[in-house]
C-alpha cells in the first residue's frame, strides 16, 4: 500500500463529479487522506525496526489507532515523559514534529466521522474535504523534511511503544 | 447571550420541582398583587426566552423545525397562563410536555462546559482572533471516538475565501482556541473544520446527501 497513491486518491474523490459532490466520495477522500498518513508512519516504522521485508508487513499491523492517538497527543501537545525528553532534548523545539502528531490526531477523528459518523450535520462539504486533505497533504511534507531527524525516530517508536515507556 | 438565555431558561425550567405552581398572594394597600414564587417560574413564555432556530444548527432541518414547533407551543400556553391567578393542573401538564421535548433536543448544548467553550470562543471572534473571511462559528462540545473531551469547531467563511488562506485560518484557529480553554482550566482536544456560507445554507435546509 502506497502512502503517497492514498493521498492522490483522496485529492482525486474530493473533485469528483460536477457540482455538488456526493458525501461517499467526501467520505471515502478523507478516509483515505487518513489512512495514507497511517500507513506513512506504520510503513516508516517498520522499515526501522527490521531490514527483513517480509517481517515488516506483520510489525505494520501491530500498531494501534488509538494507541498511535495517544502517542501523537502527547508530542502534539508537547507533554512528553522526562526520560524521553532528556535522550532527545531536540523533541521538545520540533514544532514540524508537532505538527505532524497534531494532523494524525484530526485526520482520526475525522476518519471516523467520515466512516461511521452518518448523521447529516455531521457531513462534509467540499471544503471540509479539502482541508482534511491539506492537511494530511502538508503532514507528508513535512514529515519528508524531518524524517531523518533522532526526534522523528523516537517519535516512530511512540507510535508502536507509548503507553508502555514507563514500565 | 440570547441562546446562553434559552439554554438556562429551559435547564432551570425543567429542574424547578416537580413542575408544581405555587402563588402567593399579597394584599396591599387595597389592591390584590400576585407574587410567583420559584416553582412556578417555568411557567413564562420568559423560559424560552432567546430562542433563535438557527442557533441549533447541528440538528437537521426536521428537528430544528419540530424544536420551534415545540417552542412555540409552550409559549402560548404560557402566555394563557393568567399571572393573577393559578395555573390550572391542565396549564402545567399541557406546558410539561413541550418544555420537556425542547430539553432533551438541546441536551448537547447542556453540556456543562459548553456556555463556558462557547462564550471563551464568543470572545476570541469578538477580540479579532480570526481572520475577516470567517463570518460566524458552528460548535459542538463533547467526547471524541476514543472518548477524550473534545470541541468541534466550523468556520463559516465567505465563498470567496481562497482555501490555502482557510486552511491557515483552520490551523490558528484550533491552536487560539486550545490555548484559550487551557488557560481557562478546560481540557479539551479541538477539532477545527469548514464550511463556506452557501455550504452552511445548504446544510441547514437539509440538501446534504
Amino acid at each position: 500500500m502506497n502512502p503517497q497513491h492514498l493521498l492522490e486518491q483522496a485529492e482525486r474523490l474530493a473533485k469528483t463529479g460536477k457540482g455538488r459532490p456526493r458525501q461517499t466520495d467526501l467520505r471515502r477522500a478523507v478516509s483515505s487522506a487518513y489512512y495514507a498518513i497511517f500507513h506513512l508512519l506504520t510503513q516508516e516504522c517498520s522499515r526501522r525496526l527490521t531490514i527483513q521485508a517480509s517481517i515488516r508487513p506483520i510489525i505494520a499491523r501491530a500498531f494501534d489507532h488509538g494507541q498511535m492517538k495517544q502517542a501523537c497527543s502527547v508530542f502534539a501537545n508537547k507533554q512528553l515523559p522526562e526520560n524521553l525528553k532528556s535522550i532527545v532534548p531536540s523533541i521538545l523545539s520540533s514544532s514540524d514534529l508537532q505538527l505532524v502528531a497534531k494532523a494524525f490526531v484530526k485526520l482520526q477523528e475525522s476518519r471516523h466521522r467520515a466512516d461511521y459518523d452518518t448523521r447529516s450535520n455531521r457531513g462534509f462539504t467540499r471544503h471540509d474535504a479539502d482541508a482534511e486533505i491539506r492537511r494530511a497533504r502538508v503532514a507528508f511534507e513535512t514529515w519528508e523534511r524531518i524524517r531523518n531527524e533522532d526526534a522523528a525516530g523516537l517519535f516512530l517508536l511512540a507510535l508502536l511503544f507509548h503507553g508502555r515507556w514507563g514500565r | 447571550m440570547s441562546l446562553k438565555n434559552f439554554l438556562v431558561g429551559v435547564r432551570d425550567g425543567v429542574n424547578s420541582g416537580e413542575f408544581r405552581v405555587i402563588v402567593d398572594r399579597i394584599k396591599k394597600a387595597g389592591e390584590t398583587k400576585t407574587k410567583k414564587m420559584k416553582l412556578d417560574q417555568w411557567l413564562t413564555p420568559k423560559t424560552v426566552e432567546g430562542y433563535v432556530e438557527e442557533d441549533f444548527t447541528y440538528l437537521t432541518k426536521e428537528q430544528r423545525l419540530k424544536l420551534t414547533s415545540n417552542v412555540d407551543n409552550f409559549r402560548k400556553i404560557a402566555a394563557s397562563v393568567r399571572i393573577d391567578s393559578p395555573a390550572t393542573p391542565e396549564k402545567v401538564a399541557e406546558a410539561r410536555e413541550p418544555l420537556r421535548e425542547i430539553y432533551q433536543m438541546v441536551q448537547p448544548y447542556l453540556d456543562r462546559q459548553y456556555l463556558g467553550v462557547r462564550g471563551a470562543i464568543e470572545q476570541l471572534f469578538a477580540a479579532g482572533a480570526f481572520p475577516d473571511f470567517v463570518r460566524r462559528f458552528d460548535l459542538e462540545v463533547g467526547n471524541d471516538h476514543t472518548g477524550d473531551p473534545a470541541v468541534w469547531i466550523w468556520l463559516i467563511v465567505d465563498d470567496s475565501a481562497d482555501n490555502s488562506s482557510v486552511f491557515d485560518a483552520i490551523l490558528q484557529a484550533e491552536q487560539t482556541i486550545a490555548d484559550r480553554l487551557s488557560e481557562l482550566g478546560i481540557d479539551r482536544l479541538v477539532y477545527g473544520s469548514v464550511r463556506t456560507v452557501s455550504e452552511q445554507k445548504e446544510r441547514l435546509d437539509g440538501i446534504f446527501e
